[in-house]
């Protein structure tokens, strides 16, 4: 049996704050890197990686996997992506339940599946295809969604499912919970309720734009309220879990989004305890 | 859904969302297309109003990955003359590739086919900034330096290999973009860019990007040495490019020092 860490609270790694982080460090207890930003051959990103994987716990994050494509698994990105987590020894490896773009077309967005028996034959060889090359349980993201398939499930019995029968964990963002269910009419809560807690090895948090008809995953702004307010809903029935602040357009500068952890951290101070701490088992790969 | 099914849904939905008139055509065609579709709309949004949130969003990364990668091409077109250019590069070079890095790399090749009334030098300037990108993460690689130079027995030195660092692009250019550059991303003008041969060479150096002219002769001797050869290799061909008799051990001797102090040079 593994066991998650609990890493405290991290922020995602982006390229507008390398001198910061170079010459300041992180108020951060961890780190989140998005893999395929850090798969190329050498320059000033990977020693940036390098220089804060010697202080600060790190975890690996892709966008690019696509594991529910139908298209076969690129084993050249698994087999780049094994030499990076081999460089820098990530805490685990993420990606995405979605699928990217199909024929070679890569549409570098998170599309949305649709969740049904199917599905789950469809991904079970293709998640133990990952986990083998990469020596490692895969850990998978809910993602936020503007269109949904006619399905004979909701996502969130897909999601305990899916760790029940493909072998795999869970990164559960808890503002891809809040879009989803403000654009499709579902209970956030619910979703909550239905996740196997044992499974999650992190919550990932982040700020979205309200278009009127629908609310965009924009990764643009503090976290909302509302989203700060199912975290602490999260935390209250999963326990403590590692939580990451993700801010990706008009990145603003480093302490801004350090104080936005520190903020999710007050938001659920007492019920998430300190990193270190370890919370509920998890079948080893 | 059977995972045929899934495939066929994935590949309508990938077209829709990559095709610029799911954006730009009447709702009403979009919907007939998106009706084959299992997707589920409601009263706040139609199923093909969903699709268009993707194909929206698709748009603007595309977009946005070519003007992180070149800035002063988007400066030189300006913000409309570059979203054109960004929507017909695309379709025509679709990314195929996991990061949205390697996007742009079709896209000097792509304007100096397809440049229209524009002036030429856009593509050189294209061709530079992509230079810029290929430097900046390209592999790390120990480098000669003096002291290693410094401990070379005499007999050693002609089977010195000099090669240089992966990360070195040589330019060509029929325009003088390397200052053309710096104007537009100063949010100058370009102003008249007149007709002037300027070789460039790009590399990094201690992991900052580099951008210098360079004259015919050592431009034509990095070219030579793309893929290595013996310093002794290297004196010969300067030889048979010198006047008779001329020694060219010095000048063989003062290029080396330069690239090696320039960080040009890989350690062996």
């Amino acid at each position: 049996m593994a066991r998650y860490e609990n890493l405290g609270f991290g922020i995602g790694l982006r390229a507008g704050h390398f001198g910061s982080l170079l010459e300041h460090g992180t108020r951060a207890d961890w780190l989140e890197a998005i893999s395929e930003n850090f798969m190329i051959a050498g320059g000033r990103p990977l020693h940036v990686l390098e220089h804060v994987r010697r202080d600060k716990p790190l975890v690996l994050h892709g966008v690019s996997l696509s594991i529910g494509g139908t298209d076969p698994l690129d084993e050249s990105y698994l087999r780049e992506l094994r030499t990076l987590a081999d460089r820098v020894e990530p805490v685990w490896v993420s990606d995405h339940l979605c699928w990217t773009g199909r024929d070679a077309h890569q549409l570098h967005d998170l599309l949305p599946l649709p969740w049904t028996e199917e599905l789950l034959d469809h991904l079970a060889p293709r998640i133990a295809r990952v986990q083998d090359v990469l020596g490692r349980r895969l850990v998978l993201e809910n993602v936020s969604s503007y269109l949904a398939f006619e399905g004979e499930m909701t996502e969130w019995q897909f999601l305990a499912e899916l760790v029940r029968r493909c072998g795999c964990d869970l990164l559960l963002d808890v503002n891809n919970v809040h879009v989803s269910a403000h654009n499709h009419g579902f209970d956030s809560r619910r979703y909550i309720d239905a996740i196997p807690g044992e499974h999650v090895a992190q919550i990932h948090l982040a700020g979205h734009s309200d278009h009127g008809t629908h609310l965009l995953d924009s990764h643009d702004a503090p976290i909302a309220e509302a989203v700060l307010e199912l975290y602490r809903y999260a935390i209250a029935r999963l326990g403590p879990v590692s939580t990451l602040v993700e801010w990706d357009g008009d990145v603003p500068p480093l302490h801004v989004v350090e104080e936005e952890a520190l903020r999710a951290r007050r938001a659920v101070d007492g019920a998430q305890s300190s990193p270190g701490s370890r919370r509920g088992d998890v079948a080893a790969a | 859904m059977a995972t045929s099914q899934l495939r066929d849904v994935q590949d309508r939905l990938r077209a829709l969302i990559a095709d610029p008139a799911t954006l730009a055509g009447p709702l009403s065609e979009l919907e007939e297309r998106v009706a084959a579709l299992p997707i589920r709309g409601d009263a706040r949004l139609s199923a093909a109003e969903r699709v268009r949130i993707y194909a929206g969003m698709y748009a603007v990364r595309m977009r946005d990955a070519l003007v992180h990668d070149c800035p002063a091409l988007r400066a030189a077109l300006g913000e409309e003359g570059f979203d054109d250019l960004a929507r017909r590069y695309v379709l025509s070079y679709p990314s195929d590739r996991p990061s949205l890095r390697d996007l742009g790399r079709h896209l000097p090749g792509f304007l100096a086919h397809h440049h229209d009334r524009r002036p030429s030098w856009l593509a050189e300037l294209a061709q530079l900034e992509w230079a810029l990108v290929e430097a900046f993460d390209a592999l790390d690689q120990p480098l000669l330096d003096r002291p290693r130079l410094a401990a070379l027995a005499a007999e050693e030195w002609p089977a010195l290999l000099v090669e240089p660092v992966r990360s070195l692009r040589l330019l060509a250019c029929t325009a003088p973009v390397d200052s053309v550059r710096e104007r537009l991303l100063a949010q100058q003008p370009a102003g008249d860019v007149p007709a002037e041969s300027v070789l460039l060479r790009v590399w990094r150096q201690d992991l900052v990007v580099y951008v210098r002219r360079v004259a015919v002769p050592e431009m034509a001797a990095l070219r030579w040495l793309w893929h290595g050869a013996t310093f002794a290799e290297l004196c010969d061909w300067l030889a048979e490019r010198a006047a008779p008799g001329e020694d060219v051990t010095p000048t063989a001797a003062r290029l080396l020092e330069s690239w090696i102090d320039d960080g040009l040079l890989v350690a062996h």
